[in-house]
Order: structure tokens, then sequence, then C-alpha cells
């Protein structure tokens, strides 16, 4: 092959190359600049555990261990306690409740069985997502991280709330 | 049950069962599956939850078959669209009004209304009426209850009426607003929690257990109780290292009791997890200064250092070594082996209440076991009181007098609560158990016996006629009261009374787990009693080394004994009055954490398995032993293995020879120790010790005619039932507080101190 | 249908059952005793013994019932789970008028409730409550054999029969 005919199919490759480069340039841009911009998340995604509370700011967790027996890589840790009180002056909805409830997020795979199990509603995914940390040990996650009273929420993540915010690779066509 | 065999056909195939055979136990034992809530076998027939429905030809409509008795050439179908219909109807009218709490519920897990609904159970509830509500509320300290659970088998109150012979829970209201419950609403009984276990819905559930584990997390470990002396099986559920409960449920043991535990064995767990569990060895350098943590090695070093001196200055039987019917017999046969191969002292001895050597030295019949005593046709009681003392015996002698029509003779001074099951009661004077043994010794005695004990001569003759009328199993038991010659003669009872239509059986009634086992590894054989080595103190006793601790009746009226001696090594779980006085203190595990064997009063040996790792350091006991033999130069060969262990223990002791761990694995197959049956012994010169014995003792003593209460015994606060709060609530006299809806713990304080100085010899 | 749940009573209540046992005129224990002789197996002699008691002490009480128990050698548990079966033994103290409204089948279709509304409303107490002046006391019970004269309840051992709410309103307003 000679070099006249190398150095045009090169060229015809760059040119075809910059071509879709260029005609992407125009166009709405996927990248997001996080952390200056929030993320958005998308409806069913699987972030950090929450654990509610009703109406009346009652625990809904009745510590029954279904997520813990649910989960397949044994991720949560729950010690129930009872608590004998009046309801008005309990902790949770009903007389038992997780006196201590955690999850490792070093082993937690995010597959949702726990929401699934939860016959109580208790426990969902949340949308946080920034569980990024300095020690292993602080994967460990307790109550209070959980609780969706006292989680603390990254502010660089707002949730698709329209068809138009959900991604386009779930969207319907 | 007859030996004769009919011919019953079920689902279209032939089988032969034994004449008298239930229906529900055939179908079961064949293979087919028939549920069932109210039916329990060994209760009274109750056909009220209609689940054991079968098909029988020529019967007009569907029938129990918990009630039903197998007759020849009976056609029965267990399994159709009919039966199934009927099954899956009656599992919605049972749901009809339970809540569907089960993510609350303790049972929720091991419950059989879960299961039966999952296998029967509709998908969805067609009702949409109220349910019934009652709140949940505490029926004792230790029996919670939500009474909307229930679905009304009855077989709590068949339990507390036929186990416990005590009725102290009943079914009342009627319809759909029956409930069970108590007069008052609040229990007063032994708190022994059978109907806790035998409920097959959340209804009535463990109220020291609540709420803090599920089922499915607990590793079950089989092991045998270290309370009484009965060994009841049981199941030890453990969650990362804490015993969370105890419980002999069907589906995880299967051991001589069935399901029966007593409060002991099921609610005084709570030791093992204490944080007043010595955590490392201690030592106190100078005398009356104060105990120092130390390492192991330390600690191991220093006692042989103290022992050696001891022995070296004073010669080897200055030392005394102390077993324990509350620990192994791993750890017995250790400390014999210790004692006589490596310090060399004739003075040894268990720190049991009483000894069972004169018993076992003169038997002449066997053991009864537990099952024998179920079957039996004739039981006689001298001295005793099984219901406080020994609870699964007193079970099996209920049951034999209520479902079986045996026979029940109780001598003893006080009328105790067996008696109001007993065909004859001999009410004799305060102490003259031994007279009762005499007189039964030799029947010339009679006259003189019965004028002693203040009872009518005939009352004596009625009881050898009711024994040599009997057809079946004659069972003898004794209690603490008798004496070494009475021991001797009731020991060879069985020889005057034995015939050819029935067997004589023996059933000491000792106090402690392992007061049998004690007895076997040899360490009653020593040349002291406990109570003489604390009184030799000082002078032939220079040092001791004692696993567990004196019983409180052995330093009373001693207090200052300990005190006198040159050195004193103790093991203990927790700090006691004789750790008090304690050179070396250490850490000794306890029965959840080990393995081993104990023998009960059957006879039986039977496994203890470790269930948790060792709390804090501490160790097994024979193996503190052999460290220290090893540290005195003698290597005792176990290889930190309590299977090396007991398999030495079956090459030396004969009555054990042959077992070993493999061969005790299976709990519903009890094997027995083989105890020498001796040839008949001449008791003459035994009577005529007894003689004088009787003939010293006082005859105006005032019988008593007062029932003891329920739980005199059961309640009393000891080293180890301290440990449980819920027990302080029952020896203060099970109080009610103001609302029952939340925990007595939580709105009751009893000052614990109070409660101690009355007890005697609790555990 | 109702909204409130419905709460079993009395049974849920504690009671203070206390040491104290009931005693009798000796009229009283001689009649116990006749009722005592008639009965081969002691604990036949319950109801009747139940009804005396009642009628002496105006309900079961606790040392009423500690009193049979001890007369019948039965445990307290035994009085207390025939004492709740029967509507006629009363665990809880009663009005001196006890009306008691049949429930069942009949009476039920020919207006019980109407009834039964009505009588509470007109004394202002609920289903099985006395009066605050200890005069009246209502409950359901079942059937009371008078199905061809329904609706009717009873008050003490009176029939009172096709009741209306005039009809009702006329034999309260002769008690008061």
């Amino acid at each position: 092959m000679s070099i006249i005919t190398d150095v045009i199919q090169s060229t015809k490759a760059i040119i075809q190359g910059m071509g879709v480069t260029l005609s992407y340039i125009p166009k709405r841009k996927w990248t997001v600049q996080y952390p200056e911009e929030p993320v958005t998340m998308q409806p069913r995604y699987r972030g950090q555990h929450l654990l509610h509370v009703d109406e009346l700011g009652k625990e809904k967790c009745v510590a029954c261990f279904l997520c813990a027996a649910a989960c397949p890589s044994e991720c949560i840790y729950i010690i129930a306690k009872d608590d004998p009180r009046l309801p008005a002056d309990r902790i949770g909805v009903d007389e038992r409740y997780a006196e201590v409830y955690n999850i490792d997020y070093g082993r937690c795979i995010f597959c949702g069985y726990c929401v699934e199990a939860c016959p109580k509603d208790a426990i969902t995914h949340g949308y946080n997502f920034e569980l990024s940390v300095y020690n292993r040990a602080d994967l460990l996650k307790t109550k209070t991280d959980l609780l969706i009273t006292t989680q603390v929420q990254s502010k660089n993540y707002r949730v698709a709330f329209s068809d138009e915010d959900v991604d386009s690779e779930y969207k319907e066509i | 049950m007859s030996t004769e065999v009919i011919k019953v056909n079920i689902n279209s195939k032939e089988f032969e069962v034994p004449k008298g055979a239930r229906l529900i136990d055939v179908c079961r034992d064949k293979g087919f599956d028939i549920p069932s809530f109210c039916y329990y076998s060994d209760l009274a027939l109750q056909a009220s939850c209609r689940m054991c429905l079968v098909r029988i030809e020529k019967m007009p409509k569907l029938q129990t078959s918990c009630t039903i008795i197998c007759t020849d050439g009976m056609i029965v179908t267990t399994q159709s669209e009919e039966i199934e219909k009927a099954q899956r109807s009656m599992l919605e009218f049972l749901l009809a009004n339970h809540p569907l709490d089960c993510p609350v519920c303790d049972r929720g897990g091991e419950c059989e209304l879960q299961e039966m609904t999952f296998d029967w159970g509709g998908l969805e509830e067609r009702f949409i009426e109220k349910k019934n509500y009652a709140p949940e509320k505490y029926l004792s300290p230790m029996v919670a209850n939500d009474p909307q659970r229930c679905i009304l088998c009855k077989r709590c109150t068949r339990v507390c009426d036929e186990w416990m012979g005590e009725d102290a829970i009943e079914a009342g209201g009627r319809g759909a607003n029956t409930v069970i419950g108590t007069y008052g609403g609040w229990l007063d009984c032994s708190q022994c929690g059978n109907c806790i276990e035998v409920c097959p819905t959340g209804t009535l559930l463990d109220g020291t257990y609540r709420h803090q584990a599920r089922p499915w997390e607990l590793a079950q470990t089989i092991s045998t109780c270290s309370y009484c002396s009965d060994g009841c099986e049981m199941s030890l559920g453990s969650r990362a290292g804490e015993l969370m409960r105890i419980v002999a449920r069907d589906r995880y043991v299967n051991g001589h009791n069935g399901e029966f535990l007593c409060i002991k064995g099921r609610f005084g767990h709570p030791f093992v997890n204490h944080e007043d569990r010595l955590r490392t060895p201690l030592i106190r350098y100078k005398k009356g200064g104060k105990l120092i943590p130390a390492t192991w090695d330390e600690a191991i070093r220093y006692t042989a250092e103290k022992l050696k001196a001891a022995a070296a200055a004073y010669g080897p039987d200055a030392l005394g070594v102390v077993g324990s019917p509350r620990i192994t017999n791993e750890a017995n046969y250790a400390l014999h082996k210790f004692a006589t191969e490596v310090v060399g002292t004739k003075n040894y001895a268990a720190t049991d209440a009483f000894s069972l050597k004169p018993f076992f030295d003169n038997l002449g019949a066997p053991l009864a076991t537990h099952r024998d005593i179920r079957y039996a046709k004739t039981i006689l009681l001298i001295g005793g009181e099984p219901e406080e003392l020994q609870p699964l015996t007193a079970k099996q002698i209920r049951q034999a007098v209520s479902n079986g029509a045996a026979k029940l003779i109780v001598i003893n001074s006080v009328p105790i609560r067996l008696v109001e099951h007993a065909a004859q009661f001999i009410h004799i004077r305060p102490g003259m158990e031994n007279a009762a043994v005499w007189a039964l010794g030799h029947s010339s005695n009679e006259t003189t016996a019965a004028q002693k004990m203040g009872i009518e001569a005939n009352e004596l003759s009625a009881l050898r006629q009711t024994i040599t009328e009997t057809e079946g199993d004659v069972v003898i038991m004794f209690g603490g009261e008798l004496n070494a010659a009475a021991q001797m003669i009731v020991a060879q009872l069985a020889n005057s009374f034995r015939a050819d239509t029935r067997r004589v059986l023996l059933h000491p009634l000792p106090l402690y787990n392992n007061s049998v086992g004690a007895h076997d590894m040899g360490m009653m054989n020593g040349a002291m009693s406990v109570a003489e080595m604390l009184d030799a103190t000082g002078s032939s006793i220079r040092a001791l080394y004692v696993a567990g601790s004196f019983l409180p009746e052995h330093l009373r009226g001693r207090e200052e004994a300990l005190a006198k001696l040159d050195f004193l090594a103790v093991h203990e779980l927790f700090e006691t009055d004789t750790t008090a006085f304690a050179d070396v203190v250490l850490p000794a595990a306890s029965f959840a954490e080990i393995d081993g064997t104990f023998t009960n009063n059957d006879g039986l040996v039977q496994r203890v398995r470790q269930s948790i790792p060792p709390v804090h350091q501490a160790k097994p006991d024979w193996m503190i032993t052999a460290a220290l033999a090893a540290e005195l130069g003698k290597d005792f060969g176990f290889q930190m293995s309590a299977s090396a262990v007991f398999r030495e223990i079956a090459e030396r002791i004969p009555a054990y020879s042959g077992l070993r761990y493999p061969v005790l694995k299976d709990e519903s197959n009890p094997v027995q120790a083989r105890y020498n049956i001796v040839e008949p012994r001449d008791l003459s010169s035994a009577l005529n010790e007894l003689k004088q014995t009787v003939a010293a003792l006082p005859d105006d003593g005032e019988k008593s005619n007062v029932t003891p209460r329920v739980g005199h015994e059961l309640f009393k606060i000891g080293t180890l039932t301290d440990k449980v709060s819920q027990f302080h609530l029952l020896a203060a006299g099970n109080p009610r507080p103001d609302t029952v809806r939340v925990s007595p713990l939580y709105q009751i304080t009893v000052d614990a101190k109070l409660e101690r100085d009355a007890a005697v010899s609790g555990d | 249908m109702s909204t409130q749940p419905i709460q079993i009573q009395p049974l849920s209540q504690p009671v203070n059952i206390g040491d104290e046992v009931a005693s009798f005129s000796p009229e009283v224990e001689a009649e116990i005793d006749g009722h005592l002789a008639k009965y081969p197996v002691m604990r036949s002699a319950i109801l009747p013994l139940m009804f005396i008691v009642q009628r002496e002490r105006g309900y079961l009480d606790a040392p009423g019932v500690a009193y049979l128990a001890k007369r019948l050698r039965l445990r307290i548990t035994d009085i207390w789970e025939v004492a709740t079966f029967y509507s006629m033994i009363y665990t809880q103290p009663v009005g001196k008028y006890h009306i008691q409204i049949c429930k069942t089948l009949s009476c039920k279709i020919m207006g019980e409730p109407g009834i039964t509304d009505h009588v509470c409303n007109k004394l202002g107490i609920r289903l099985g409550e006395t009066t605050a002046d200890g005069k009246f006391t209502v409950s359901l019970v079942e059937c009371l054999g008078s199905c061809g004269t329904a609706p009717m309840f009873q008050i003490g051992f009176d029939y009172h029969e096709n009741l209306t709410t005039e009809k009702v309103d006329q034999i309260l307003d002769g008690l008061k």
C-alpha cells in the first residue's frame, strides 16, 4: 500500500471522528459539574437507607429482624428491646423497638431485599449516595445515621420528579 | 397398651398397629401429616381445634383423629378435597380474631399457627368484622400474656392441671369472648412457665426474654439443666456470646423431660452473662489484704507453690480437696485424680447436702428412670419434697397417678402438695423418716415404730399390703432425711418386695444436678465429710482447694473455719462467702460455656454442651485442675479435650465403662450408667444401728398440718437465682403491681439484701 | 357496625383477692350443707352454692369466691372459670334492678338494638355498666326463651315482653 492511500485514509478517519465530536458540541451536555451542581437522582435509586417514623414521630421499626434475615450480605445488626411503657411514652409504635440498628455499608450491596422484607414499611432506600469515608470503620452507620429525623442529607442531589427528568436510558419510547 | 396387633387401612395402605393406639399418632408415625393444635400427647383430650379431621368409612361425619382409638379393619382417609376444605375453613375461623402482629410477637418464627397458616391458610382474610381486642399484659413477673392471640386450644390449662397439679390458669368467659386467665388477673403458682412452652401461638410468652431476639437468630445448643438432680434436657438459645433463653421445645430438643422445665431451668439462666461474673484470676497476697487481679500463669504458679509449701510443712493429708455436686463429672474426676494422684491426700469430699454412698454401695435394684415413674403402678415416697426440689419427678408422679392410675404413698412429716394425689398419706412426726425405714426393713418393728412416729400400726401394714398386691412397677423414692443405715435398708428394700409380677425400682432424690455424678467420680469416698473438714481447719486441715463454694448450711456456725486456713484456693463464678476467705480465686466457666457430662438421679449420663465461649477469662474447672497438676509436675494427659477426660472416666469407673461422647449424643435415647447391683446383704447390723437412732429420737414432736406454700424452696434466693431480678419479686411474695400492662420489674423494686438472709440452701 | 373495638370485660381487670373468707349465718350454712349432701361429687354443687353466695352478698366478691373454694375444695381459678361462663353469676357488683336484654336472633330481628340504645340513653350508661345511684345495670344476654314475644328483657326474674320504646319508658319510670 502506498503512503498516499495511507494519508488519505487517516485524514478521512480523523475528519469522521472529529465530525462526531463536533456534532456533540451544540447538543445538551450530560456531564454534571458535581459537587458545584446537584446530581439528579432517579426516583427508584437505592441510596443510603432511611428508617421512618409515623405521623406522631414514633419509630415505625419494631425490630422484627426480618430485614436482617433477608439480607444476603448480613450487614444489618439489630438489638431489640422491650418498651414497657404505655403507648404515649414509647419510642416506637409498638412495645418493641430497635435499641441498636446498624448497617455496615462496607458490606451492603444495596439489593433492596430489606425494604422488600419489612412488614412495617419502616426501612426504605433514601437518595443519599455520598457514603465515602476516610476510615473503614466509619462505614458502619448507626441508628442516628439512618433515622429519617436525624440523617444528615447531602445538599448535592435533587430527585427527578417528572418524566422529562428521568434518564433517557429508562424512558419508555 | 397391649401387644395385640390389629389392621388399619390408611389412605389405601394396610398397616399393623398395636391395639389401643390413637389414630393421630398412628397416622403421624406412618408418615401421613395431620395438622393439630390442641392435641398434645399424654394430656387429656380436648378436640377443640378441629384441625386433625379425617374421613373414616361408615362414620357419617369427618372425625377428629385425636379422639379416635384404632379398631380392626378401620378404613381411614387423611387427605381429600373434603378434608382439606374443612381444615382450611377451620384455620380461617381460628384466624378470625387473631391479630396480624407477627413482627412484634416473640413467637414469630417458631409459631405453630404461623406454620399452619403457611400450609393451610388462605391468601387473604375474608372477615371484615372487628376483631376482639384486649391489651397485652403480664400475668406474673415470668409470664406475659396477649389474650387476643389465643386460639383456645387449652394446652396451657391442661398442662397446669395435669403436669403441675396447680390449676393456676383457666379459661374464663364463654363463646368468642373466652380468654385464658386467672382469677384476679395475677398468677400465683410455681411459675414453671410450661404454659408458655406448650402455647402454639404468642398468647403466653416468656416475660424475661421479652422482645429481645428472634428464634431464627439464636444458635440452639442441646444441654442439661444445672439446677436440680432431675437433669432436664433443654435447648440453650444463644446469640453473639450471650445466653438469651432456655426452652425445651420439641423442635429443638427431645429429652426425657419432653417439653417440661421448671422455673429454675427455664428462667434461672441470666447468671451466665451477669456482670458480676469473676473476670480474671484473683490473688490475695497477704492475709486480710485485697484480692488483686492476676494472670492465669501467675495464679496457677502461686497456688501450686502454696499447696506444695503446705504439703511440705504438714504432710499431704493436711491438704483438703473439695469438689461440688454442681460441676461436671469431668471436673469432679479431675479433682479426684488431683487429690489422690498429685497431692496424695485422703481428705477429699464434695459439697453436697448429703452423701448417697451408703445407698449406692448397697444398691439392690436398678434406678428408676423418669419414664419408669410415669408408668409405675405404686410409688412410695419417703421424705423429700419433689414438687419443690425435683419438679420433673413430681410431674411424673402426678401423671402416673392421674393419667396412669398409680397409687402414691407418701411418708412425710409435712402434708406436702403431692399428698392431694396420694392414695395413702402416712403423717409422721418431724424427723421420723428413719423410723419409717426401720419399720419397712422388718415387719416386727412396725408396732414400736408406729408408736414413735405417732401413727396407727395398721397404716404401715396397709402400705405393705399395697406394695405386695401391686402388679407392675414399684418405685421407692427417698429424700435427704435418711441417715446412712436407713439409706442402706432402702437400697436393699427391693429384695423384700420383689415378685414375678412386679419390678422394684429405686429413685434417690438428691438436691443438685450432679450429686449422683459427684458420688460416681469418687468424691464421696474421702476420709472426711465437708463438715468434718471445716471443723478440722487450723488443726489437721491446713489448706483447702475448693471447686465451687460451701453450702450455707455447711458454713452456718462455722463462720471462722475458713479464716483458720493457711491457704484457700477456690474456683467460682461469683464472689461468695467462701471466696471472701480465699487466697486465690480462679474464675470458672458456667455450664453453658463448657463441654461435659452430668449424671442425674436416674443414673442417666447426660451431655452438657458448650453454647457460648467462656465469658471473660473463665476456664472449665477440669482444665484449671489439670493446669495446677501440670504445675505440680503431673501431666494428666487431657490435652485440653473434655472427651479425653471422659474417655479416662469410662476406662477407670466401672459404671461408666464403654461410654463415650458419641454414645451419649442422642438425648432421645438416654444412656444409664451401669451401677453394680449387689447380692442381698445381711441388714441386721444396719437395723440394729437404726433401732438405736430411732430409740434416741424424741417422740413428742408436733406434726405440721400446714401445706407449705408453693415456691417455698423454688423461689429461694441463692448465688445463681440472685442474678435473676424476677426471682426477687417471687421471693418477696409475688406482689401484684399497680398495672398489669407494664412489666412488674419496672414497677416494683425489691431490696435484694433483705431477701438473701432467708436463703438456706438455695441455688 | 360500631367503630369502637370490642374490649373484653371484665376478665382483664385485676381483682384484689385478699385473705378474707366470707362467713354466713347458721341457716345459710345449713342450706349449703343440704346442697352439698345432694351430690356424690362435691364440685357438682358449685352452681347452687354460687347462687346462695350471690343472694347473700349481692355478687361473687373475693371473700365469697374464697369461701366457695374452701367449701368445695377447689381452686379459685375453678370458681372463676364457672362464674364467668354464666351471665346469671355476677363477678362485678350489679344495681338493684338488673336489666338483661335478650340479644339472640328473634329479639335482634324484632328490634333489640333499638331497645338497647333506648335503655342505655335513658339511663345514661353503657352496656355492662351500673348507674351512679346503684339502681340499674344493663347487660345483654343470650336467648331467654321468649322468642314469640320478642323483643324482651328481664329485670331480676320478671319478664317484660313485646317491648317498644314507650313500654320501656313506662317500665323504667315505674321502677324509679
